[in-house]
């Protein structure tokens, strides 16, 4: 029968005792991980939320901008048409007005396109993006060229983010960057969905927009990381802009 | 001075931890009050040790009925701040009542200190403070310095891991010498100092009732 020795003893003890301790570490790095996943689901479960009310408010204000101002301004347009017996001033000035209105009436629909694309919902997203880029070119601001493949993305809130997404960069192209030219280009690599994007704007200081008001850049990286994403934006005063953003994309389910 | 008077200064620093939970009592949140009386429990648990040995007595008793009650106000203290659901403390507090009766009554006797529950009720504390710890550093990443429950936890860590080794030595009968166990004693009663004065601070900073509580 094995009977152990004082020394034998104080090697069992003092393993034990290491032992002890690398349990408690191995507890502690378990813990940990455990909470900080526990955190980012709630953080991702919070932008998610986040994300959709803020595409029901765009839906909810573009359908009432719809309903309420365009037959308003359309009925005050034929009233105007409609006015007979007038003098050439007050001819001048209605043709102003009407003038006026139809500009008013285009920035109206312009702005619900911007809230609410009716071609994404009904034609999808490469029919989306090419009717973006005729905008951005009929603007004559920014010469802008939109390449997308024809991806199948079943999910509707996965296309409604994706074009979120070239709709900021879009913006911060012709706002921020005034850029005279944007190439986007929207492909499929193995499982990943590939947006680059570049222009050859001011550029910027990447950090500095992050911790100032920065809200589109912001937008777009919540959104990415929303959909578990990775992106690249590199950015240099004076040198133009480069994004490249990766989505993790699985055609059955997305 | 010698070895008794420096361990009863040592282990009497508790009583700053005592006198600022009692003074703040009223106004802690009740989340926190088990604390309070861990603290309370620990200082009678003191003064009846040092009755016993002025007296020639042994403390075994006490000693041991004590850290039954310890360990199970630890419990109850995570319950209350949510970190164990009901079903939980239930199991974790019939273990160590379990582990207890087993080892104070079965196994050993009542009248001698038992070390191996006080190793598994160390581990389980050790575990408890673990958790919330992490709890801690991942949601509130500010403010810890001040925040009660991370020191508590702190002190928790230090003090039982090192007493889980330390209650080791006893358990598996190596037969050191008097001199290392005296040593280790020592080492014992200074984490032990430290932990009551982590608990004076913590004390400190136990949050307060708040103003209007909704009647249910």
């Amino acid at each position: 029968m094995f009977i152990p020795t004082d020394e034998t003893r104080i090697y069992i003890t003092v393993l034990t005792g290491i032992a002890l301790l690398g349990i408690f570490m191995t507890f502690f790095s378990i813990t940990m991980f455990r909470q900080y996943q526990a955190k980012r689901k709630l953080q991702l479960s919070l932008m998610s939320a986040e994300i959709a009310t803020l595409e029901k408010e765009r839906s909810r204000i573009a359908r009432d901008m719809h309903d309420e101002f365009s037959p308003l301004l359309n009925t005050i347009l034929l009233q105007l048409d409609s006015l007979e017996n007038i003098n050439e001033e007050e001819r001048f000035i209605i043709t102003h007005s009407e003038q006026c209105l139809q500009q008013l009436l285009a920035s109206v629909k312009s702005i619900i396109l911007d809230l609410e694309p009716v071609s994404l919902h009904k034609r999808g997203l490469k029919h989306a993006l090419n009717d973006l880029e005729s905008k951005i070119n009929a603007s004559k601001q920014t010469l802008c060229e939109i390449k997308c493949s024809d991806i199948p993305i079943e999910n509707k809130q996965t296309e409604i983010h994706i074009y979120r997404i070239i709709s900021e960069i879009v913006n911060n192209a012709l706002k921020h960057a005034h850029a005279p030219d944007l190439k986007i280009n929207v492909t499929t690599e193995k499982n990943k969905l590939i947006i680059s994007a570049s222009d050859n704007g001011r550029g910027f200081n990447f950090q500095r927009a992050l911790h100032n008001d920065g809200l589109g850049l912001k937008n777009i990286i919540n959104r990415v990381r929303f959909m578990q994403g990775a992106y690249s934006i590199h950015s240099e005063p004076g040198k133009g802009t480069s994004y490249k953003i990766q989505i993790p994309f699985d055609a059955k389910n997305n | 001075m010698n070895s008794y008077w420096f361990s009863f200064i040592f282990s009497y620093s508790l009583i700053i931890a005592v006198i600022i939970g009692t003074v703040r009592y009223n106004k802690v949140d009740e989340q926190y009050r088990p604390f309070v009386w861990i603290l309370w429990v620990g200082i009678i648990n003191e003064i009846v040790s040092t009755v016993l040995i002025v007296y020639d007595r042994s403390n075994a008793v006490n000693a041991n009925v004590y850290v039954l009650i310890e360990a199970l106000l630890f419990v109850l203290l995570f319950k209350r701040w949510h970190q164990l659901s009901l079903s939980k403390a239930i199991i974790i507090s019939t273990v160590i009542i379990s582990a207890w009766i087993f080892d104070n009554i079965l196994w050993h006797r009542l009248t001698t200190i038992n070390s191996p529950f006080r190793v598994l009720a160390s581990c389980i504390m050790v575990f408890l403070a673990i958790e919330q710890l992490n709890k801690l550093l991942i949601d509130e990443v500010h403010g810890l310095r001040r925040n009660g429950k991370f020191i508590i936890a702190v002190g928790m860590i230090f003090f039982f891991s090192f007493k889980s080794f330390v209650e080791l030595f006893y358990a598996i009968p190596v037969e050191m010498t008097g001199g290392f166990y005296r040593s280790l004693f020592a080492i014992l009663v200074i984490f032990n100092c430290i932990t009551n004065i982590l608990y004076a601070v913590a004390c400190l900073y136990l949050p307060t009732k708040p103003a209007y509580i909704l009647r249910s």
